[in-house]
């Protein structure tokens, strides 16, 4: 008779907070194995996934034996949560460069172990310590083709920032980054001596476009004023124009005097499978990988050797294929996480009016 | 029989339904979520700010020390205030039209409200920007029927925010006045008539206060909303139109910078209980002074 219980409330709340306990705890076991069977690598999606599957999911899984699976973009907040409360529960990530140069400033990121990744076949800018750049995007001069003739456009980010002399609506990323090195070139500063940017000048050239300037803050909405017409000439980046240009947009772009802009792929700091990671890295600097990543989309490879694997259509859309590489600079990503906080506050003040 | 019934209705309206005393254990666990998963976490935050990098308030005095953060703040509270104000004066008369509305009629009129309501908010501000832009369907439109000669501007400034915000928040204003509408008996309005108050005073002094939890609560959720939007105004804001959100989001994942953002999202939460607190006070002084209170 004593061990009849009845189920009442409180053994039922007791039991659920016991299940509650117990479910998180039989999960550990499995993250003890030596080797993983799968990995999941975060990245920006998209055309970029396909691109990154075909290029260096696919060829890994066939030397390793590791599956891969791609994940939901990881932004810099989530790897730094990620790893200070230490559930990293990924040991790749693709990112954005000048985000992987912020997590690196940190501390929240893996050294790239150059034993395994050889750094010499790569190029100069592409080795970080903590961090290498994954392909070459560009952050270029595009222009609508019904409302500015080859002839009527601005050429040079100086005639950028001179209304007067190239009248027309103009469109810029709203924010400070990028932004502010087009602004530097457009005052003078040459490319080869960017950085430090000269701020003061730089906002100068901002202020002479203030009146025929719209801002835009996605890469799918840069493209589109221009696409639309709303704006007659701004910035794109170049992935965004590519597919519209081909398939008949009344858009082009060009990349003279183009800023290099990035994405890195990073390991995080207490990664489970750091061994297997680097092993992904090194596959990933195969210049056959990265052709075939190159003809999936139009950001150029870090691993020169790639060029004369490409035919001369894919080269062309290539950022920083050497014919469209003579006056281009890369972005000092650095910089940015060094600096970033004040010049930022100093844009949005600026932005403020 | 009447008088009673309204009477008794009265009653009910001011004294809140209260669950008996064993019921109240219910709330318990809904409690311990809200505790677990919201209070702690914002405890966290507002911690952070104030002992991360070092303990001390260095990230409000870095917030106190440029005036571009307090403007923003002030900006988000106006865009808020001014959202709330149109929505309220815009769902006013829809909610008093809806409410008389029945049958099929009353169906119809609620699934024009709900169904923007459903829509993402991203896709009905790319709609408006649709209708917006300066070659849009709006201005097109213009131009060609010879009504205006230069495309007017209507988006990346503040009438854009203002017309986007106060489209995508109009159901949240919308119906909480309904609902406090829909409860109100006609035979009071019918009592007032009786009684010989004309029309106006119908309205101001039996209508309207029926109506005010209906407008606070309105109000109160789209001012609280409005504070924490960040899409519409990107996307069809001017620069000027920067909001505390978006600075938020900037310290959080572009620079890392989480006490600062913490720093930041702690005075927006101070300064929208200041408010809410303020709020609450006028309205009850209003209500104990009769003027808007029966």
């Amino acid at each position: 008779m004593k061990q009849r219980q009845h189920l009442n409330r409180r053994s039922l709340l007791a039991s659920a907070a016991g299940i509650a306990v117990v479910l998180p705890v039989m999960g550990f076991p499995t993250v003890l194995r030596a080797k993983p069977e799968r990995m999941t690598i975060p990245n920006p999606g998209g055309a970029l996934e396909e691109a990154l599957k075909a290029a260096y999911f696919k060829t890994f899984t066939e030397k390793t034996g590791i599956e891969i699976s791609g994940a939901p973009y990881a932004d810099t907040a989530k790897i730094k949560a990620m790893v200070e409360n230490n559930a990293v529960d990924t040991d790749v990530i693709f990112t954005d460069a000048a985000d992987a140069a912020m997590l690196a400033k940190q501390g929240l990121l893996e050294p790239i172990d150059f034993s395994v990744v050889d750094k010499s076949v790569l190029i100069p800018e592409a080795v970080h310590e903590h961090y290498l750049l994954a392909d070459v995007a560009a952050y270029a001069m595009a222009w609508n083709t019904k409302s500015m003739s080859d002839d009527k456009r601005p050429k040079t980010w100086a005639e950028f920032f001179d209304p007067a002399a190239k009248p027309g609506q103009r469109s810029l990323w709203k924010y400070a980054a990028q932004t502010l090195e087009v602004a530097a070139m457009g005052a003078g500063q040459s490319r080869d001596k960017l950085y430090p940017l000269d701020l003061d000048a730089a906002f100068a050239k901002l202020d002479a476009v203030k009146g025929s300037l719209t801002w835009w803050d996605s890469g799918a909405q840069g493209a589109q004023l221009i696409i639309d017409g709303e704006t007659d000439v701004g910035t794109v980046w170049n992935g965004r124009l590519y597919k519209p240009r081909k398939d008949g947009a009344p858009v082009d772009y060009t990349f003279d005097h183009c800023l290099y802009v990035c994405d890195s792929i990073v390991v995080p700091k207490g990664a489970r499978n750091k061994a297997e990671a680097m092993t992904f890295i090194a596959n990933f600097t195969d210049p056959k990988n990265q052709a075939v990543f190159c003809k999936s989309i139009p950001y150029g490879p870090v691993n020169p050797a790639t060029f004369p694997l490409l035919d001369s259509e894919t080269k062309a859309a290539l950022p920083n294929a050497p014919e469209n590489a003579k006056t281009a600079v890369f972005q000092n990503f650095g910089y940015w996480a060094d600096n970033g906080a004040k010049i930022i506050e100093q844009f949005n003040k600026w932005l403020l009016g | 029989m009447a008088a009673i019934d309204t009477a008794q209705r009265a009653q009910t309206l001011v004294r809140p339904w209260t669950p008996a005393r064993g019921y109240a254990l219910l709330l318990l666990a809904p409690a311990a979520v809200l505790a677990i998963f919201f209070i702690w976490p914002l405890v966290q935050v507002v911690i952070r700010s104030f002992v991360e990098p070092e303990i001390g308030l260095g990230n409000y005095a870095r917030i106190f020390a440029t005036t571009t953060y307090l403007r923003v703040i002030a900006n988000t509270m106006t865009l808020a205030a001014t959202v709330a104000l149109v929505t309220l004066v815009l769902a006013y008369p829809v909610a008093w039209m809806v409410s008389g509305a029945r049958g099929n009629t009353l169906y119809f009129c609620l699934a024009l409200i709900l169904i923007p309501f459903w829509t993402s908010v991203v896709i009905r501000t790319f709609a408006w920007m649709v209708l917006f832009q300066r070659r849009g369907v709006l201005n097109s439109f213009l131009v060609s029927s010879g009504l205006i000669e230069q495309p007017l501007r209507l988006m990346h400034n503040s009438v854009g925010v203002h017309i986007g915000m106060v489209h995508i928040l109009l159901p949240f204003m919308i119906l909480p006045l309904l609902s406090s509408m829909r409860s109100i008996d006609p035979t009071i309005m019918r009592a007032a008539s009786v009684l010989g108050a004309n029309p106006l005073r119908q309205f101001v002094h039996v209508y309207l206060p029926l109506t005010m939890p209906g407008v606070s609560a309105g109000v109160l959720l789209v001012f609280i909303s409005a504070l924490g939007f960040f899409i519409t105004p990107a996307l069809l804001g001017g620069p000027q139109n920067m909001t505390i959100a978006v600075l938020i989001e900037q310290q959080t994942s572009r620079l890392l910078d989480w006490p600062m953002a913490s720093a930041l999202a702690s005075l927006l939460l101070a300064a929208t209980a200041l408010l809410y607190l303020l709020y609450d006070r006028i309205s009850r002084h209003l209500g104990a002074a009769g003027v808007l209170g029966g």
